[in-house]
């Protein structure tokens, strides 16, 4: 209402203008509701409605079960019916309409057919009935909508248009509903064990006379993964920014060969530059634990008389998580030089800017935003590049230093459970917890990146007209 | 206007709301601020120790004591058929009422509800198995505190004699909502000896404490013991430390039958070495880790730190609820003892004292033969001068780079071109980067030519076993990958089979077909989501079994952790008549544990949606503006361009970004890790059966290499070897996967340039 259109880069509704499913009645409508007889079709689009929401009800609740075949049946006789009017009204056979109820009238006798329950053949499981009826009705209840649309709006083609919102808006209440979920789990799990006291205390084992004593917390972890961060982007940032310069301003077969190795450590599985990264540990397990390359290596800490060696250091895994963001940083800067304007460009070389003068005055700065977005974005991937880090990581109770053990919130949500059994038995309860504020830090790091991504775009499509 | 954009969302509300309505008491009760650990319920037997004559008819009862009101419980109970013969089994008085459930039996063996058939089947395996009682939901409960949940009325053989041990097995309680408490169970000793006094009815005042006992201890030397003796041994047999490391001690039986429990008394030194934890070996992973302390704590961790003050880890060992299907056989480590040097010097470890007990609970001969030596040389700080050398080389080519271009050495027409030279520099790191990944990965799967062989990877098991030396690679060790191939092809046909019209839908929502707000907000939202780790979507499975996969792919009931009416089904019919799967109770955890391909992929799924979603956004969004003008111009709706000129043209793209995406679904290792399993073991039969656990290739590797489900925190090297050589393989599938796409991108835009 408010709504003041701003221009976008983004070009949303650019082809089609604004929004077409206008808010009067679609003009197909409103010719059917001159015509009662066309309005045949209202009756099997609502029956497909009301099965598409039982079946989406039926995706977690089995006592639908019972009005399942009631459904089928009805949206068969409701398809047919509608057919029949059809039929009576133009004499023109509505094919489509037809094979609905006679699939519907199939669906109905052979889930009506099926037992309860149902198990054998092997099969690891017993498998309700809904499994089956439900994504029958979803798919028939889909489909006889999008029909029913079809036929109701027959005079409009922008009408027409409305037949696939049924289609889209499944698909996209399906993914909400899985994101639902998650983040229900984790936020309310999380929060349901969240102490303030587990963010200022590291994890640490105490050994006593008559057992052990615990304190338990994030402390370590948190800071650890700062610090990952912050080496990841020193270690990523020089080449990536230069993969990307290279690849944007100097095309050819050298650029096509840097533009597939960044496409590749982007590509493989990420565990295996992990794996990579543990067989130099294994390879520095037969180094004195004292020595230079075995501390970069593998880590460790001087327990006062002697320097204890780990699975890994933050040097070792932050080198290695360089590897998976040096891509994004190299792509993002690449797409923020393909962006600077021709003119600008024509402009240097016009007015005799050397190329060194180009690429740190004019073209690195115009880049810029692109560069900062990049490394908020790579920050983000640092934290959670777990299939890296699980190889290096401890439950990091010795502090935390370049040369130290790595640790990382996301390893402490692994920890949980797959750690060393202290770990488990002392911070199962935290699994939440860990994960809720590895949640708070990837995504606020990326909603910044958002952020920043669009008062740049918006600040620089200011001042610019470009094409 | 108002109410249309409102009532849209109200309706989503509500249909989520009642969709979530499982979830509801699960959610409410993760949100209760409960204590961190509430007090286990115990199930109990009373009144033991016992000593009754042969012939003797006596009863024992199993006692609930529960912290809260329950509404239900199950257990199994074993003891010795030789000496004893289970007469009859009731529920107690708690559960007379008219409405309350009793099960029992195992459906799988006709069992199930069949009382002489179970007694029967007891008396000849020494097994009663899941007996369970529960009140229906809205029929009261059963009151905190000691309650008498079953009474077993048992006769002592005539003419029998000797000691066994009375035991409870996968024990379980549920409270009012429906959700399994945390219980503990225990065993007591039996003794039959002719002369004993005749006992009378059980005595409510006895009792024992909460938590596994000291069973083998308490077992003498049974008559049935098969001729080889179960051999029990320590590896390593020699380790040198130095101060403040961490290594594991592996104790090894070798036992020709099956095995329920073994213990052993570990000595050490301990002013040179401290004892951290007592785990269960691989075979016995699942079982319950018992040790013993003589003071006054209970428990592993009691007992650990008994140990570190005298020197003597007593009864370390690992015991299993006897009606597995799976118990260890043959050679296996059923301890791993992780040690930390405390200070230099020589330590030797010894074992002494095992015991072990046979399917029957009953006791097994032990050989020992296990002593090890520790050794901790010290070292001071020094300076590596391979590396000094490399580094100072380094700065040197800097340095004198930086000097050179400074000076007019170089050509001006070099000079005047160095952002080429300096980019090009930077921009062959990550060359350098990937080739040695591609080296390193050769190097460290070279060794799979020798062993296991090439052939050996093409086999349709993936079998670890541990060697004497606590490694994998043992006998019976198999590394066929063809499970987990098939594992990958499953998980990832799911994933891309859910998410890409999922995001396809999204894409056409988000760029050709307004929707109005939804069409706003698809792109920052998905950008927001692509933020989410994925460990966060493995850690949220358990919102997916308890709302989805439980109510949806059911198995046995008998177990009382899960109750039948959750799902909808009556428990009275529950399970259905004929249902193979009960010995192994119910198959989804509704913990955080593995659960299944199936889930595993539908997670993955979601882990894809915000990363193709805006691949696909940009293959539409190159499609010439012109062409769908031109169609709109002519008439055309919005489908009708969608499906006839946008969609067609971005084709190509479309395809790429998929093939990226099942890309991205097959190198997913933490979620199959966590959700699915660590290895795929077998092929699933039948090959589709998706709610198998067939771990993935990139699954599988993750974890032989890294060795996260081993006691032992590295891999042997044939393990290794396969694990690298899997990492291979997946790197060539992604260069074809990443050449295909590239061709596919060149052919899309020629096909998009108008």
């Amino acid at each position: 209402m408010t709504a003041v259109k701003r221009p976008t880069l983004t070009g949303r509704g650019r082809v089609l203008g604004e929004p077409r499913l206008s808010r009067r009645l679609p003009a197909g409508l409103a010719d059917a509701a001159r015509q009662p007889d066309r309005l045949a079709f209202a009756v099997p689009l609502a029956v497909g409605f009301l099965g598409v929401v039982v079946a989406c009800l039926a995706l977690f609740v089995n006592s639908t079960d019972g009005i399942m075949v009631p459904l089928l049946g009805l949206l068969a006789v409701a398809v047919g019916l509608a057919a029949g009017v059809e039929k009576a009204r133009t004499a023109a056979l509505d094919r489509p309409a037809l094979v609905l109820a006679v699939v519907a009238l199939g669906a109905t006798v052979l889930v009506s057919l099926l037992p309860t329950w149902m198990y054998g053949g092997n099969v690891n499981g017993i498998v309700h009935r809904t499994v089956v009826s439900g994504p029958l009705l979803m798919l028939l209840g889909t489909a006889t909508m999008t029909h029913a649309i079809r036929r109701l709006l027959r005079t409009s083609p922008s009408g027409q248009d409305l037949a696939l919102v049924p289609v889209f808006g499944l698909a996209i209440l399906l993914g909400v509903v899985g994101y639902l979920i998650i983040l229900a789990q984790v936020v309310v799990s999380g929060l349901g064990s969240f102490r303030f006291d587990l963010l200022a205390t590291a994890w640490h084992q105490d050994s006593t006379a008559r057992g052990f004593t615990y304190s338990l917390g994030f402390l370590n972890n948190i800071l650890g993964t700062l610090l990952l961060i912050g080496l990841t982007l020193a270690f990523a940032i020089l080449p990536g920014v230069g993969a990307g310069v290279f690849m944007s301003e100097y095309p050819g077969r050298m650029a096509r060969l840097i533009n597939f190795c960044t496409t590749m450590l982007r590509a493989i599985a990420m565990f295996i530059i992990g794996a990579t990264a543990f067989a130099l540990v294994r390879q520095a397990g037969g180094l004195d634990s004292a020595s230079v390359l075995s501390l970069v290596v593998r880590g460790g800490f001087n327990d006062g008389t002697q320097v204890q060696p780990e699975r890994g250091s933050y040097v070792l895994a932050a080198m290695f998580l360089a590897m998976l963001v040096m891509p994004v940083i190299a792509r993002l800067t690449e797409e923020g030089l393909r962006s600077v304007p021709r003119e600008i460009r024509e402009g240097a070389v016009a007015l005799g800017a050397s190329d060194g003068y180009d690429l740190r005055r004019i073209l690195l700065p115009w880049a810029a935003p692109n560069i900062l977005t990049a490394l908020i974005l790579a920050g983000a991937e640092a934290a959670g590049g777990l299939a890296i880090v699980m190889f290096l990581a401890g439950v990091g109770q010795d502090g935390v230093s370049p040369l130290g053990s790595v640790t990382t919130l996301d390893y402490a949500v692994f920890a949980t459970l797959y750690g060393p059994r202290v770990y488990i038995d002392t911070m199962r309860h935290y699994t939440f917890t860990a994960a809720l504020l590895l949640l708070v830090l990837t995504v606020g790091l990326t909603l910044i990146a958002m952020v920043l991504q669009r008062r740049f775009a918006r600040r620089y499509r200011g001042s610019i007209t470009a094409q | 206007m108002q109410v249309r954009r409102v009532l849209p969302a109200a309706v989503l509300a509500v249909l989520l709301a009642v969709a979530a309505q499982p979830a509801w008491p699960h959610l409410a009760a993760a949100a209760s601020p409960a204590a961190p650990t509430p007090a286990p319920g115990t199930l109990k037997l009373d009144p033991l120790p016992l000593t009754v004559p042969p012939g003797q008819t006596f009863t024992v009862n199993v006692i609930q004591s529960a912290p809260v009101p329950t509404t239900g419980a199950q257990v199994n109970v074993t003891f010795l058929p030789k000496l004893v013969q289970l007469k009859d089994f009731e529920l107690g008085p708690a559960y007379t009422a008219a409405s309350a459930i009793f099960a029992f039996g195992n459906a799988d063996l006709g069992t199930s509800g069949k009382k002489d058939a179970t007694l029967a089947r007891a008396n000849s395996f020494g097994l009663l198995q899941n007996v369970a009682g529960f009140l229906l939901p809205g029929n009261g409960t059963i009151p905190a505190g000691d309650n008498v949940f079953l009474t077993l009325t048992f006769v002592a053989q005539p003419g029998a004699g000797g000691q066994m041990t009375l035991g409870l097995g996968n024990g379980s309680m549920i409270d009012q909502s429906g959700q399994p408490l945390d219980t503990q169970w225990s065993f007591g000793t039996l003794t039959v000896k002719p002369g004993a006094p005749p006992v009378a009815s059980p005595s409510p005042s006895a009792s024992l404490g909460a938590g596994p006992g000291p069973i083998a201890s308490a077992v003498g030397p049974a008559p049935s013991s098969p001729a080889t003796p179960v051999k029990v041994s320590l590896a390593p047999r020699s380790l040198t430390l130095k101060s403040g490391d961490q290594a594991r001690i592996f104790f090894i039986a070798a036992a020709d039958g099956n095995l329920t429990s073994i213990s052993a008394d570990l000595t050490f030194d301990n002013t040179k070495l401290q004892v951290l934890s007592v785990d269960p070996g691989p075979a016995w992973s699942g079982a319950t880790v018992i040790a013993v302390s003589s003071g006054q704590g209970r428990g592993v961790d009691a007992a650990i730190a008994e140990a570190n003050g005298s020197g003597r880890l007593q009864q370390a060992g690992v015991f299993f609820a006897p009606n597995r299907l799976d118990l260890p056989s043959g050679q296996s480590v059923f301890v791993s003892v992780l040690v930390k040097a405390r200070a230099d010097g020589t330590s030797s470890l010894s074992l002494a004292n095992a015991s072990a007990l046979g399917v029957a609970g009953e006791t097994l001969r032990v050989a020992v033969d296990a002593s090890s030596l520790m050794k901790a040389p010290a070292k001071g700080f020094e300076v590596d001068p391979v590396l000094v050398g490399l580094i100072v080389v380094l700065l040197v080519l800097v340095l004198g780079g930086l000097v050179l271009a400074r000076t007019q050495r170089i050509p001006v027409r070099v000079r005047r071109r160095w952002p080429y030279y300096v980019s090009l520099l930077l921009g062959l790191i990550p060359v350098l980067l990937f080739a040695g990944l591609v080296v390193t990965l050769l190097v460290n799967s070279a060794a799979v030519i020798d062993k296991p062989g090439l052939s050996a990877l093409l086999g349709s098991s993936y079998i670890t076993q541990y060697s004497a030396t606590g490694n994998v690679g043992g006998a019976g060790t198999h590394f066929g990958l063809l499970p987990a191939v098939w594992g990958t092809v499953l998980i990832a046909l799911i994933a891309v089979a859910v998410a890409l019209p999922i995001s396809l839908a999204l894409a056409i929502v988000a760029v050709d077909f307004p929707m109005g707000p939804v069409s706003r907000l698809v792109r920052p939202l998905v950008a927001v989501l692509s933020g989410i780790p994925p460990i966060v979507y493995a850690v949220s499975a358990p919102a997916f079994v308890t709302l989805f996969m439980i109510p949806k792919f059911a198995a046995d009931s008998t177990d009382v952790t899960f109750h039948p009416a959750s799902i909808g089904a009556n428990p009275a019919t529950w399970p259905p008549a004929g249902v193979p799967y009960s010995s192994g109770g119910f198959p989804w955890s509704q913990g955080l544990a593995q659960n299944s391909t199936l889930l595993g992929g539908l997670l993955i799924a979601l882990f894809l949606i915000p990363f193709v979603t805006p691949l696909f956004v940009d293959a539409m969004r190159d499609v010439p503006r012109a062409a769908r003008e031109a169609s709109l111009a002519l008439g055309a709706n919005v489908t009708y361009t969608l499906r006839r000129v946008v969609l067609p043209r971005a084709l190509p793209a479309i395809v790429g970004a998929s093939l990226l995406g099942a890309l991205k679904a097959l190198g997913d290792s933490i979620i199959v890790i966590i959700v699915v399993s660590w290895t795929a073991e077998r092929l699933p039969n039948p090959l589709f059966d998706v709610l198998e656990r067939t771990a993935s290739l990139a699954g599988q590797a993750a974890g032989a290499i890294g060795g996260f489900e081993t006691p032992d925190s590295t891999c042997s090297d044939a393990g290794c070897a396969v694990g690298y050589t899997t990492a291979l393989l997946l790197l060539l599938i992604a260069g074809v996967v990443v050449i295909a796409v590239t061709y596919l991108q060149a052919r899309g835009r020629r096909r998009v340039a108008v």
